[in-house]
């Protein structure tokens, strides 16, 4: 499929934070003259095409412009420079401790959200039931959301994108903080939404989740498009670079006997390359590295087998 | 053009928006929305043992002044608290702007919602107050009240937008509101009556044309407390509407698209 969602053309975006320092008059009167000069340059020329159908995952490290990007493909934030055109649908952004009032019940929430989004009272009437289903979060939906725990707030909001059928989701992190079962709810309606010919756009630190889900990746360093393609490469080609561990390996710890994971270490750590040794022992050379890592973090014992898979990168 | 029709398809949101807010903000107080008649009533209250009583000038205790007063001084906070809550409204909502994509306008269109229910509970306690003590009904004066609450809603839209609009980016704006508002509630004809400016200098009456305020205030109390009317201030209601609406909602509607980078 070939037919685009979003196109964004060359996107730059600078933030002007309000700068934490000690407060003098002197500094004080001197930003009135000449206004906070001082910018965070969060996109710089990024430039990507999201096609229709796809998941996509945007890879890259903390401060890369991830959530920048897609609060513009999203719409929510008008860039400096730079186009983005939207064919179809708007798209719908869900983030960490998303759009929530905290005052407010989950129901009002719910209603709000919609409303915002322009969905009419009586759409949202009918779709409270499937909400509260969908995110099993019980009678809290009474409760003002100050109160819920942050995989209750993601529960929720991402019952209220996924009821509200959006063509396009773009999800930042939201994943991250539920729990097994749940996880596995949302990826399964997520499968649902690109079966449909819907698109999915997700920011994720989980590299094992994000190569097994997406079709194409984007990896954003320092705000540009440091290369995109098709998930496996893209996210092999980061996890190396960056020595961020994939997480879930082809083959798992536990086939491996104690002798040769030692043996494995000892020449990981006085300085064996990981690709030579990928390519000596047939082991992923993402695994290597996150041993590498978890060895050096946690000695010895991290090394015992771990089966968890996803998110072991937190 | 379009702006206007994602407006109006959203009318329902800043309604429900504007509810909820009401509905949370007397939430923990045991009293609950008695505060909705309470809070205008003990303002009123404050200012007339002040002004009507301790520095009266010959007026102490006059139900006409205490009349005069409550008619200017909820007009008047009709549009100051628009104001207070539309400049807080963009970073309060700041979870619902950074993920939804909406016509942002509805926010301040939400405040107004919100303290126009406030202004016209106000009203009501005005009447339920002042009748048994003056009994001055004002008849088909009554009638008037709407075409000026009507102007008064589109020019205190335009002043929020325009508060809205600068709190963002510049936050110390936020803290000069209140002063603000206090001398104009000064130079507006609530507290103080006609007759204290007989000896001011002449260019003194003309220049308070130059409040909208004036203009508004003096219209309602046609309306409310049978004043006889006047055309120039119907024509100062207008001119005032118009010329903030479109100078508010055009500036706001300019900057929405850059409201994500400051908040």
């Amino acid at each position: 499929m070939t037919e685009p969602a979003i196109v964004a053309t060359d996107i730059h975006v600078a933030y002007r934070p309000f700068a934490d320092r000690v407060p003098t008059a002197r500094r004080s009167i001197g930003r009135f003259r000449h206004r906070e000069t001082r910018e965070v340059v969060a996109l710089d020329g990024a430039s990507c095409t999201i096609e229709r159908g796809e998941a996509v995952a945007i890879v890259g490290r903390n401060g890369a412009g991830k959530s920048t990007l897609l609060r513009v493909l999203a719409g929510t934030l008008e860039p400096d420079s730079g186009t983005v055109e939207v064919f179809g649908e708007p798209p719908t952004l869900l983030q960490l401790g998303v759009g929530f009032n905290g005052r407010l019940s989950g129901k009002h929430n719910v209603y709000l959200g919609g409303l915002a989004l322009g969905h009419s009272r009586n759409e949202m009437d009918e779709m409270l039931p499937r909400i509260e289903e969908f995110a099993e979060i019980g009678e809290a939906i009474d409760r003002p959301v100050n109160t819920y725990s942050s995989g209750m707030r993601s529960r929720l909001a991402f019952a209220i994108a996924m009821t509200l059928e959006p063509e396009t989701l773009l999800l930042d992190e939201i994943l991250a903080v539920g729990d097994a079962s749940f996880k596995e709810r949302s990826m399964a309606a997520l499968q649902d939404l690109v079966d449909r010919a819907g698109t999915v756009v997700m920011v994720t630190h989980s590299l094992s989740q994000a190569k097994r889900f997406c079709d194409t990746a984007i990896w954003l360093d320092a705000g540009r498009v440091k290369m995109i393609g098709p998930a496996d490469e893209v996210i092999s080609e980061y996890s190396s670079a960056s020595e961020e561990p994939i997480g879930s390996p082809d083959k798992p710890p536990g086939e491996w006997n104690a002798k040769e994971r030692t043996q494995l270490i000892r020449r990981l750590l006085t300085g064996a390359k990981p690709a030579d040794l990928a390519a000596e022992s047939g082991v992923d050379v993402s695994e290597i590295i996150a041993w590498r890592r978890r060895f050096i973090e946690g000695g010895r014992k991290a090394l015992r087998p771990r089966f968890d898979g996803d998110d072991d990168d937190e | 053009m379009g702006y206007l029709r994602d407006l109006w398809s959203r009318r329902e949101f800043a309604w429900y928006l504007a509810i909820s807010n009401l509905r949370a903000q007397n939430a923990t107080t045991s009293l609950g929305i008695v505060w909705w008649v309470l809070n205008p009533l003990l303002l009123t209250g404050v200012y007339f043992l002040v002004f009507g009583v301790i520095f009266s000038q010959g007026r102490r205790g006059n139900p006409e002044y205490l009349a005069y007063l409550m008619s200017g001084m909820f007009g008047f906070r009709f549009t100051s608290s628009v104001i207070q809550k539309a400049s807080n409204t963009i970073v309060s909502n700041s979870k619902l702007i950074v993920n939804m994509r909406f016509p942002r306008l509805l926010l301040p269109i939400s405040s107004i919602i919100e303290s126009a229910i406030g202004y016209v509970i106000s009203i009501m306690a005005f009447f339920a107050i002042i009748l048994p003590v003056t009994g001055n009904w004002p008849g088909w004066n009554l009638l008037y009240f709407i075409p000026i609450f009507f102007f008064h809603i589109f020019f205190s839209l335009g002043l929020g937008a325009l508060a809205a609009r600068l709190a963002v980016p510049f936050r110390d704006v936020s803290n000069l509101i209140p002063y603000l508002l206090r001398i104009w509630l000064y130079l507006s004809p609530i507290i103080w009556t006609v007759d204290l400016l007989d000896d001011v200098p002449a260019w003194v009456e003309p220049a308070m044309n130059l409040n909208p305020m004036h203009h508004f205030l003096l219209a309602y109390r046609t309306a409310l407390l049978g004043w006889e009317f006047n055309s120039v201030h119907l024509a100062g209601t207008i001119i005032s509407a118009v010329l903030f609406l479109v100078i508010g909602s055009i500036s706001f509607i300019r900057f929405e698209g850059k409201l994500v980078n400051y908040l």
